[in-house]
């Protein structure tokens, strides 16, 4: 790894993570019709940030995040609480975030090249 | 479970192949609104698709290999009872002159094909921007 720098497996971490719930909301978008379906979450927020907060870089390595059942969102009359909407809005946020990722990770990688040139 | 390079592309796919399978049946309810049978026997009854989520929790709890997308269950025949109309001359009539068609509301096939339609855009709009992740990932090794 490039010394105390952990820039690059912060990022790809987070790619990582994202691609992750990309398949939560495509899970949840294929069950918008199954009954009794409650929509499921991916939870990584508290523990990605006491990870990078305890500097402990070699369990964020293995972190993947949890499943959670969301029940607050409230069920319609088949038992199912999957809003098409609000997934799509979480689709498009998901998305962005990825970019943003990506291209931070992109840049990095170009500073570490121009800096071996 | 075999390496993805589209995330998600699996259980998109499945989406997508439940909401086809639903729309397939709506239309083969319409197109056997009309239908009868000699006497009324074996008359087509209305079919219903029932959609069941793949969950493999139990085994793994690893994300990758616990979330298996939607399949379709089972197409259910509905036990609702076909309307009777009095029509003599057609020769599927029962002896009293009452013939039996299946229960079947335009209405309510219409409505299934919309929301069948909508979940099957929405599928396709993550399938779309999954391919873009993936995409944009490759992009990485990428010169520049």
């Amino acid at each position: 790894m490039l010394g105390e720098d952990h820039t690059v497996s912060l990022l790809s971490k987070m790619m990582e993570l994202s691609t992750s719930r990309q398949k939560v909301i495509a899970n949840n978008l294929a069950n918008a019709n199954t009954p009794g379906y409650i929509r499921r979450e991916l939870d990584f927020k508290d523990e990605l940030s006491k990870l990078i907060k305890d500097g402990d870089f070699e369990s964020l390595k293995q972190m993947d995040g949890k499943l959670i059942l969301d029940k607050e969102n409230v069920a319609g009359n088949d038992g199912n609480n999957v809003h098409v909407s609000s997934e799509m809005n979480e689709m498009s946020q998901n998305g962005i975030l990825f970019s943003l990722t990506q291209k931070a990770l992109k840049t990095k990688m170009n500073i570490i090249k121009s800096a071996i040139k | 479970m075999s390496y993805e390079l589209i995330p998600a592309a699996r259980i998109s796919s499945s989406g997508l192949n439940a909401e086809r399978m639903r729309m397939e049946v709506a239309a083969n309810n319409i197109a056997n609104a009309q239908s009868t049978s000699p006497n009324g026997e074996n008359l087509y009854r209305r079919k219903q698709v029932v959609f069941e989520s793949v969950l493999k929790d139990k085994f793994n709890r690893s994300i990758n290999s616990s979330l298996g997308g939607v399949k379709v269950a089972e197409i259910n025949s509905s036990n609702r009872e076909p309307i009777e109309i009095y029509n003599p001359s057609h020769p599927h009539a029962s002896e009293n002159g009452m013939l039996k068609k299946p229960d079947i509301s335009p209405l309510e096939e219409m409505v299934d094909m919309m929301t069948a339609t909508r979940a099957y855009e929405a599928n396709l709009a993550i399938m779309k921007q999954s391919k873009k992740m993936a995409e944009k990932t490759i992009s990485l090794g990428g010169m520049g």
